[in-house]
């Protein structure tokens, strides 16, 4: 622990004194904890059901309150019935109504997201489309609108950021944060994720549920009591009264499969999964089993996941119509130059390869690639290698194009300066410049003069910056 | 074609020859050796085109004449044979090689000599030599700098020959390594600036004992060290001005103990990026801090007592590219010149005698 951390408990109020407690072995540090981990993977020689709660055998205990003492402070925050709030939302017409996203209903597919009002139909994300409409005729179905989510995870995400850096995205609209490093900064970690919650509610106009707990599985399963667009956080002590009596289904990890197994057990609670023996869950459900063991009791050692690097990053866009055009073709290269370093930058890495992609009317793909010696990510550079590999490439076809893309691979993160090139930072700071800008106005709200003329072609929203044909977000 | 030899003093020659032929087979015959018998001495020739080496071994010669045959296979056999053993080697039918040795008997498929690319023959006029023992500890302070990836950049190190003076100088872009050496038995007539192949160093290395002469012409270097001579294309691309970029005058000088220094780095570099391999070093009075961090994996610090009287600097460098740097030199410390973050910095051994060794090392952005 170092003395940031420390200081962070201070401020929290302390956890009860630890309790007698009975048969886990570990004293609390996440490093104990995993030695543990690592002691009691042997499995049982048979089953044993758990012995039952009486004088004699006192119910076990959770977790000894010391493991707290060192505790974090970890925020989790999920946007309810995210694509379906963003519908509701672009459309009032659709409030108190029965929304499923993902296709119309007599589409092949799934939902992808249906809201409260779908969910009480019994309705369920993962349905398919036709037992939807069966369950729910009365839902309104939309197809969705990836690009449209994206940006207002952005701006989730934007937000999310700025009370601290340690945020793990687990996917569009799902993020835990740890608040711990950040608590010189705010006096009290409750009254940040409230207002965190309020902010996120003013800015984007979505609901969302904030639960709060001393590691993730514990925020996790505070959400799922804080749902729809409420907050709960399980008061320091009070982690083993709010476990007792969840449903074992409400643990992350406990799908259909473990749970018919467990109920074979008579176990129905998280209280009850107390009473099995780590080594018998072990026999049963392998590693899983540790797992639960674990999370049963709150313990969970995963740490706060905040930036992976990609393996590499591109932004493609199909055309509304062909295009031959130099001067436009150009314009869309940029603009797309223009998104890939932002998403760079985001993820704090530099490129060493960039590669252009252009695709005729005859739907044929041609790429041309540079490596770099030194790798870049500011849009003055990228745009420069995109230009000199593209206008070949489009000169040598005489098709219009259909689709451009850009792509960054073989990311690094952190580049050695050139020895035999003059050094500037003026790229860098202009990047960093312009992201501040975006920040506050929206990615739309400065553009260069080329991305400008594709005010001829697109709706420009200054949020977004233009609204292209195709999701140029890519992976 | 008929010699016989002792197994001894022909494995020798075949093993130097393992390096210099093509192993990735483009063309077939670069993986045979070019085996010439003249009068007391057979002459062993392998290639790549790119780099030579012709090799001599006193043998009894009963039927002069020249084939060309496996690189590989010729020496596993005459490895494989009994130490002290005389074998004979004999041209049998047309393109076919006896080999025998005892009662151990070889035939093996040949190539004609005629298919065999030419290897220049050098005249050695230029009376340039130094001891082949210099020019290798030279190589191993340069090597480690050229550039890994051969699409980036110039394979090569270059060395300029002066009056009584020898350098050797390498780098990727981001860092350079050079090397000098005093060498008073040299006079040239003017001059010499050549980069030098990194295959080529890398045979250089594994000489024996001597002197190398070294002789030039329009296209080829030349390095004869006793009976074997070492033949290498010249490589056309420009050097990069590498003296414009040795810093001169870098106001902020640390002076670091070598072995502390390299083992801090060591363990920070633990936790760093796992590609670029960056470090942040904090330069403060009579301190050095570094600093790593990965997301994925955790962060690592330490600190070291140095002697330091410039500004306050914070600075991140590619961890790997200054352990190989400190490892490749000797004496106890280093001295440490920097400008600023974004300019290069300058390395070089504080107390060491004989060579002279300079790095230079552009920061990283973290």
């Amino acid at each position: 622990m170092n003395a940031r951390s420390g200081a962070a408990v201070s401020r929290l109020p302390r956890a009860a004194p630890a309790p007698a407690f009975g048969p886990a072995r570990f004293d609390g540090t996440p490093a104990a904890a995993r030695a543990a981990a690592e002691r009691a993977v042997r499995p049982a020689p048979f089953l044993r059901l758990p012995p039952p709660a009486d004088e004699a055998h006192p119910p076990l205990r959770p977790l000894p309150a010391a493991f707290f003492a060192s505790r974090r402070f970890i925020v989790h925050v999920d946007i309810d019935a995210f694509f379906a709030s963003v519908e509701v939302l672009l459309n009032p017409a659709l409030r108190g109504q029965p929304v499923v996203v993902g296709g119309l209903p007599h589409e092949r597919g799934v939902a992808s997201t249906c809201s409260y009002e779908a969910r009480r139909y019994g309705v369920h994300s993962g349905m398919a489309l036709r037992t939807a409409f069966k369950l729910c005729p009365q839902a309104v179905f939309v197809r969705g609108n990836y690009r449209l989510y994206q940006s207002f995870s952005e701006r989730f995400f934007r937000i999310l950021r700025q009370a601290t850096p340690d945020v793990e995205e687990t996917s569009i609209d799902e993020a835990y944060l740890d608040l711990t490093r950040c608590c010189h900064l705010y006096p009290s970690f409750s009254r940040t994720a409230r207002d965190l919650q309020a902010r996120i509610e003013g800015a984007t106009g979505l609901k969302v549920s904030v639960g709060v707990g001393p590691t993730k599985v514990l925020a996790k399963l505070a959400t799922g009591r804080a749902k729809p667009a409420g907050y709960f956080e399980i008061p320091p002590g009070g982690e083993e009264e709010f476990l007792r009596g969840l449903p074992i289904d409400s643990l992350p990890g406990i799908g259909p499969k473990t749970q018919v197994l467990l109920r074979m057990l008579a176990v129905r609670t998280i209280g009850d999964l107390w009473g099995l023996p780590r080594g018998s869950l072990h026999s049963i459900f392998g590693l899983g089993g540790d797992d639960i063991y674990l999370h049963s009791r709150g313990v969970d050692i995963r740490p706060i996941v905040t930036a992976t690097v990609p393996k590499s990053v591109s932004r493609e866009t199909t055309f509304l119509e062909d295009l031959w055009e130099e001067r436009l073709l150009l314009a869309h290269l940029a603009y797309l130059c223009d998104r890939l370093t932002l998403a760079l930058r985001q993820n704090r890495c530099y490129a060493h390869v960039i590669e252009v992609k252009a695709r005729t009317s005859d739907f044929r793909t041609e790429v041309r690639r540079r490596l770099l010696l030194t790798p870049c990510r500011e849009m003055g550079d990228v745009f420069r290698i995109a230009e000199e590999l593209f206008l070949p490439l489009l000169r040598g076809t005489r098709l219009a194009l259909r689709l451009v893309g850009v792509k960054a691979s073989d990311l690094v993160r952190g580049k050695t300066l050139p020895l035999f090139e003059r050094v500037s930072d003026k790229g860098e700071r202009l990047g960093a410049a312009l992201d501040e800008v975006r920040d506050k106005y929206g990615f739309g709200s400065v553009l260069t003069v080329r991305e400008k003329m594709l005010d001829e072609i697109y709706p420009s929203d200054p949020d977004r910056g233009f609204i292209l044909k195709t999701a140029s977000l890519t992976r | 074609m008929q010699f016989t030899i002792r197994k001894e003093a022909i494995l020798d020659e075949l093993q130097m020859l393992q390096g210099i032929v093509e192993k990735r087979n483009t063309m077939p015959i670069l993986a045979n050796v070019l085996i010439q018998a003249s009068e007391g001495t057979v002459e062993l020739t392998g290639t790549d085109l790119e780099v030579g080496l012709r090799t001599h071994a006193e043998a009894q010669v009963e039927e002069p004449g020249a084939v060309t045959i496996s690189g590989k296979k010729i020496f596993e056999i005459v490895k494989s044979l009994p130490d002290g053993e005389a074998v004979t080697f004999k041209e049998d039918r047309d393109l076919m090689m006896r080999v025998t040795a005892g009662e151990s008997e070889f035939k093996v498929v040949c190539l004609p000599k005629d298919d065999y690319p030419q290897v220049p023959d050098p005249k050695f006029e230029s009376k340039i030599s130094f001891p082949v023992s210099a020019l290798q500890d030279m190589i191993d302070r340069v090597f480690f700098a050229i550039a890994q990836e051969q699409r980036y950049y110039l394979n090569g190190a270059l060395m300029v020959i002066k009056p009584k003076s020898l350098e050797l100088v390498s780098t990727d872009g981001h860092r350079l390594s050079y090397c000098q050496r005093p060498s008073p038995e040299i006079q040239p007539a003017k001059e010499l600036r050549v980069i030098i192949a990194k295959k080529t160093l890398n045979e250089l290395r594994k000489f024996g004992e001597g002197n190398v002469e070294f002789d030039m012409d329009e296209n080829n270097l030349f390095f004869r060290i006793g009976a074997r001579t070492l033949i290498s294309r010249v490589i056309e691309s420009k050097f990069p001005n590498f003296e414009a970029v040795i810093p001169k005058d870098n106001p902020n000088h640390a002076v670091l103990p070598r072995a502390a220094f390299t083992d801090a780095i060591r363990r920070v570099s633990l936790l760093s990026a796992e590609r670029s391999r960056g470090i942040k070093f904090t330069l403060e009075k009579n301190r050095i801090r570094l600093f790593s961090s990965n997301p994925e994996m955790g962060e690592a610090r330490d600190k070291l007592d140095i002697e330091y009287k410039g500004a306050g600097i914070e600075v991140g460098f590619n961890s790997q590219y200054i352990l190989e740097f400190l490892t490749t030199i000797g004496g106890e410390k280093i001295r440490l010149e920097l400008k600023d973050e974004n300019s290069a910095a300058l390395l070089k051994p504080e107390d060491e005698e004989g060579l002279k060794s300079l790095y230079v090392l552009m920061p990283m952005k973290i």
